[in-house]
């Protein structure tokens, strides 16, 4: 009966199934509750070393709460993850041959849970291996029934109560993935830079205006040259028409105080259509917006012949020999400036005019403000209730509108005259068309779907049954704890604070642990360049999952990263093998365990 | 936890188990399979699979209705009693024993005599009652009451004055050369301390509790030093 040694890969397996038969992991009626929301990871995702930590915290404060007399729930799920799932199943076709634009969208669609079905529970069966004792009796979807219909009903309720809008603005363009993204997924990333100084000709003079830029293929789409109207140098030229080279297209030299006499020549170059700030100036001073680039980030019929279908960096390189030949490139100077990138894609993202949908982030985030300035949610530590704040008071609209297959279609139909027509079902919509033009009309469905966060957003109380009235909803919402990562605070945690708030009037949380990340033992960050990664599943199978969650838990200290190293786990499966021997000696011993029952 | 279940519990559980004491050996099977239990349910949260494991093989759960998951933390808070302190005097005793052949050198797991005549009769009648125990877990073959002639060293342990005999093949003059390196090498590190604290701008320019900290520093080496040089003395 007593075996020498403690052989986990004989025992974790066999525990695990043994809880989940006798259905342990659901709540025991009790007269406190106890309940998390799992940061639900990506269906594409495999377990790594900050999902251990993660989960290993999460599961000490269930299982503690539920040998306390909680009545306990610890809800898991996963997510659709849009762009990550769609990129990787496009990805997966390509190689066997197949684009996705020839399978068209429903196919595609079927392709993506066909491979969801496939490998989407690869993560979970990866927790379970570390012991996590999630209700897996309720493993939601962000996509699955219940979700989307909570999601529907969020976007109606919203549009209607004027929280969500359709608009035409500029946005964060990414020209591979083709969709727009929100700031948030924007990298503002420092690189060396050329600022080039370009002449541009004064109609009927011999003379020139410098203007100074780090993207001369945007002059294409030229609309006006800003100058600050306290600037003396060129308080003569204003009003003066310029002629843009190349282009050729007559612009008028203007006033704005976006022109700083201290940068560059004091002269700008304004593309409304390119560029965040010039689209302000443009709507200042009423300018033409003239878009030069196609959704692939190639340059457009807008522009002069021999530039149409040309790629925007080839195009750069084309304007400056064209430039140098006719001597306006005045010079070029080398200088370090910040270049948004792409998180997902890692290309350089184009400011875009298209016409998105918005939520009003700044409206959600007044009562998301409250709570935590009434302590009725708190961080820990606490220091992250300042980042927190910097982030919810500068708070831009968001865009959750993402030119993508995979995802929460969004519930609006479009009449001929492209009226739209909001509404959770498409046989609601037609009604109410019906009702607007006094006939039957064809609609068509906006093919966008909502960014991922979106539906993120409504996991605490999603996940809990709303909108159908249950008690699951009643017992365990507010739940006590969140446990996350500092890392998706504002693209998340945020956003189930405006939503709880929103929808429940209550706050989705009690408390948000923020972790530490995992690093290596030397202190630095887990990546793939440096060959420093650890992966925790074949920690499990060395050591077992007991030892490396006993590792994690024992070094994770509030605010302090923990600093993984082999030899650590190893340690503490040793720590195991103690209290198995000390179980054998007790047990040659004839130690009784039954008698101590009572005790 | 680690510690002090494990290495010392078990180990004076042992001494217990080896005993022909029958109702000893019932009493403390019945507290180490309760400590033990306990044990399970703390560290349950953290490391669920062994716990588990170890908890259904000892039919700690009856007809399948008990299991270390929906077991409850006792609220049962342990008391300090005179046994308590026993404990912790037995702990000490052996402790001292233990780290005093680690800092000479020899062989932790060789066993030794020891001269009480010089000690007072409270601590003799400790050593009495925990006798077994002491001489099996201390590694010592006998406490003696005369002086015998064989290779030794005198230990301080708590202000007392105990004589241990070695076994015969130690060498004394290489447990001589040991101390009095370990000694050379303290007093170097207290001529240093020294010179620090009278060097005025240090006193002057550093916070308080690091001159503090140094001063007890140097008290605690001078204090290692007259142990060594009484032990040096004895050779």
């Amino acid at each position: 009966m007593s075996s020498d040694k403690y052989i986990h890969e004989n025992v974790e397996n066999k525990i695990y199934s043994y809880w989940e038969e006798k259905n342990l992991f659901k709540p025991k009626s009790n007269k406190k509750q106890f309940s998390i929301v799992i940061p639900p990871p990506n269906v594409t995702g495999s377990l790594h070393m900050g999902h251990a930590l993660n989960n290993s915290i999460q599961d000490l404060l269930t299982r503690y709460h539920r040998m306390n007399n909680f009545e306990t729930l610890w809800q898991p799920g996963t997510d659709h993850a849009g762009i990550a799932t769609q990129a990787l199943v496009e990805k997966k076709l390509k190689a066997e041959g197949i684009d996705k634009n020839d399978l068209g969208r429903e196919k595609f669609i079927e392709k993506v849970w066909e491979w969801k079905g496939q490998y989407g529970d690869i993560i979970i069966n990866q927790l379970k291996k570390l012991g996590c004792s999630c209700d897996w009796s309720r493993n939601a979807f962000t996509m699955d029934e219940n979700l989307s219909k909570s999601v529907l009903k969020v976007f109606v309720e919203m549009y209607k109560k004027g929280l969500i809008y359709k608009s035409k603005k500029l946005v964060n363009w990414d020209t591979v993935l083709k969709t727009a993204i929100s700031d948030l997924e924007v990298d503002q990333r420092e690189v060396n830079s050329k600022l080039y100084h370009i002449n541009y000709p004064i109609e009927g003079t011999d003379k020139f205006i410098t203007i100074a830029t780090t993207r001369p293929e945007t002059m294409l789409g030229d609309t006006a040259i800003a100058v600050n109207p306290s600037d003396e140098r060129y308080k003569s030229l204003v009003k003066k028409n310029v002629i843009i080279p190349i282009v050729n297209r007559k612009i008028k030299i203007i006033e704005d105080e976006y022109a700083d006499p201290e940068q560059g020549t004091g002269a700008v170059k304004i593309t409304p259509a390119h560029d965040f700030n010039d689209y302000e100036v443009g709507e200042r001073n009423n300018l033409e917006i003239i878009n030069i680039f196609t959704p692939d980030g190639k340059i457009n019929e807008n522009a002069p012949k021999n530039y149409i279908g040309l790629d925007r960096f080839e195009a750069r390189k084309r304007i400056l020999k064209e430039l140098s030949d006719k001597n306006l490139l005045v010079k070029e100077e080398k200088i370090k400036n910040k270049v948004p990138y792409g998180d997902r894609s890692n290309s350089i993202i184009e400011p875009y005019l298209t016409e998105q949908w918005f939520a009003d982030a700044k409206k959600l985030s007044i009562k998301a403000k409250d709570i935590v300035n009434n302590k009725t949610t708190n961080f820990f530590p606490a220091n992250w209730t300042k980042t927190y704040f910097q982030w919810m008071d500068n708070i831009e609209p968001w865009c959750i509108s993402r030119q993508l297959w995979w995802g929460h279609q969004i519930p609006a139909w479009y009449g001929p005259d492209r009226e739209i027509f909001v509404d959770e079902t498409e046989e609601g919509a037609k009604k109410k068309a019906k009702e607007h033009y006094k006939k039957d009309v064809e609609l068509i469905r906006d093919p966008d779907v909502l960014d991922t966060w979106f539906s993120s957003g409504l996991w605490p109380f999603a996940t809990l049954g709303w909108p159908e009235k249950n008690d699951f909803l009643d017992k365990f919402y507010p739940t006590s704890v969140l446990v996350t990562g500092f890392d998706i605070i504002f693209f998340w945690v945020a956003r189930m604070m405006m939503f709880g708030m929103e929808f429940q009037n209550k706050e989705p949380f009690k408390n948000i642990y923020v972790h530490a990340l995992v690093r290596d033992e030397k202190g630095q960050k887990m990546s793939k360049s440096k060959g420093n990664v650890i992966d925790p599943l074949e920690l499990i199978e060395k050591y077992s999952a007991d030892a490396l969650r006993f590792t994690l838990l024992s070094m994770a200290s509030p605010g302090r990263d923990v600093k993984l190293s082999e030899d650590r786990v190893k340690g503490y499966r040793n720590f195991l093998n103690k209290i198995w021997n000390a179980n054998n000696l007790l047990i040659q011993n004839d130690c009784k365990f039954e008698n101590i029952k009572k005790a | 936890m680690w510690h002090s279940f494990c290495d010392w519990y078990l180990e004076l559980s042992k001494t217990i188990f080896y005993s022909e004491n029958n109702q000893n050996i019932e009493e403390t099977r019945n507290v180490a399979s309760y400590v033990f239990a306990q044990i399970l349910v703390i560290l349950h949260p953290f490391i669920p699979f062994l716990t588990e494991e170890i908890w259904l093989k000892n039919k700690l759960d009856k007809d399948g209705e008990d299991f270390l998951m929906l077991k409850n933390w006792s609220d049962a808070t342990a008391t300090k009693d005179k046994d308590y302190d026993e404990v912790n005097e037995i702990i000490e005793f052996v402790s001292a024993i233990r780290s005093f052949k680690n800092e000479i050198e020899i062989s932790p797991g060789s066993f030794v005599n020891i001269l009480i005549d010089k000690i007072n009769p409270n601590t003799k009648e400790f050593i009495e009652r925990n006798l077994n125990t002491l001489k099996k877990i201390g590694r010592i073959n006998e406490f003696l009451n005369e002086d015998i002639k064989k290779p030794s060293a005198n230990l301080i342990i708590k202000g007392e004055i105990f004589k241990i005999y070695f076994d015969e093949d130690i060498e004394l003059s290489k447990i001589k050369t040991t101390l009095l390196n370990k000694k050379s090498k303290i007093e170097k590190e207290m001529e240093r301390i020294n010179t620090k604290l009278n060097n005025k701008s240090f006193i002057e320019r550093a916070p308080n509790d690091i001159v503090e900290q140094e001063k007890s520093n140097f008290i605690n080496l001078e204090k290692d030093v007259n142990k060594l040089n009484y032990t040096l003395e004895s050779l």
